[in-house]
């Protein structure tokens, strides 16, 4: 399986500007977990990030809805979207835990293929999906320069994450 | 002109018994209650990088409390020694052990080097 990931430190602010971008290219957000794999909600990021959904947000353009495969999670009587075998593209938001300070670091992350079990292979997802994601990629990363934190190599610190660790002496927590 | 090699024509999830498994794992993972992350990726205090195939992550504190490694295993159906080296290497750094889950089969040469 093929696959691309950008890890990132964002802020909330940040994430509004991500959520302009998304609505400009009409790509939409599906919070988790869902109870019906044939009506489920969209909602901005903001609101997602203010309720008791999971962290994992789906991006999605309309165009895949039947395209979306689903797992039933059976002991927590809910639905995930199958991002392996998905045209979508997973965003873990960025969460502060106010109570030390601390910014939990954000992935956006996606498959660029789907395995055809009959033929025993893999086949690429639709290639405008792909040109979607990488647009995304690309956009993220012209947006937030990388802040190049000393100790965060390999992670994307936006300007903003970079200026909310030094005025408030917060942690962006590593795994 | 001969066809060239490509190293892993898969990337980083590996072939399709591994994907499949990947995917058993995760909704095992997601059963228990935590949420499942795949190729998670875990920075050393070196500077070098890896991806773990699935993390369990708690739901509260949002920090991983289970890794799980997807790969061969040998004959006496322990790790194939680069999952062992990524398991030991993980587990030195981080303090959890990764679980293995094997999706094959066998390595017979890998067993007779060992």
């Amino acid at each position: 399986m093929k696959s691309s990931q950008i890890n990132l430190y964002i802020t909330l602010e940040d994430t509004l500007e991500i959520e302009k971008y998304l609505v400009q290219q009409s790509i939409f957000c599906i919070p988790q977990p869902i109870l019906s794999p044939v009506s489920f909600l969209e909602k901005p990021i903001i609101e997602i990030q203010s309720k008791a959904y999971r962290p994992d947000i789906i991006l999605l353009k309309k165009d895949y809805l039947s395209l979306l495969k689903f797992h039933f999670i059976d002991s927590e009587k809910h639905y995930l979207i199958n991002i392996s075998e998905s045209p979508v593209i997973e965003f873990w938001f960025p969460l502060i835990q106010k109570q030390d300070e601390k910014l939990l670091c954000s992935r956006f992350y996606y498959t660029k293929d789907i395995l055809d079990i009959a033929n025993k292979t893999e086949i690429p997802k639709p290639t405008d999906f792909l040109q979607i994601a990488e647009d995304l990629f690309h956009w993220l990363k012209k947006t937030f320069k990388n802040a190049k934190l000393p100790g965060y190599e390999g992670y994307l610190v936006s300007q903003r994450a970079a200026a909310w660790v030094k005025e408030t002496g917060g942690t962006l927590v590593k795994w | 002109m001969p066809e060239k090699q490509i190293p892993n024509p898969y990337g980083k999830l590996g072939g399709i018994e591994h994907r499949q498994k990947v995917t058993e794992v995760a909704l095992e993972v997601e059963k228990r209650g935590l949420f499942a992350r795949l190729e998670y990726l875990i920075h050393f205090i070196s500077g070098r990088k890896r991806f773990v195939d699935v993390a369990g992550i708690n739901k509260n504190s949002l920090i991983p409390e289970e890794y799980h490694q997807i790969g061969k295993q040998t004959n006496k159906r322990r790790p194939v020694k680069r999952e062992r080296d990524v398991i030991d290497e993980i587990y030195i750094e981080k303090g959890i052990k990764p679980q293995f889950h094997a999706y094959n089969g066998i390595e017979q040469n890998e067993e007779q080097s060992n």
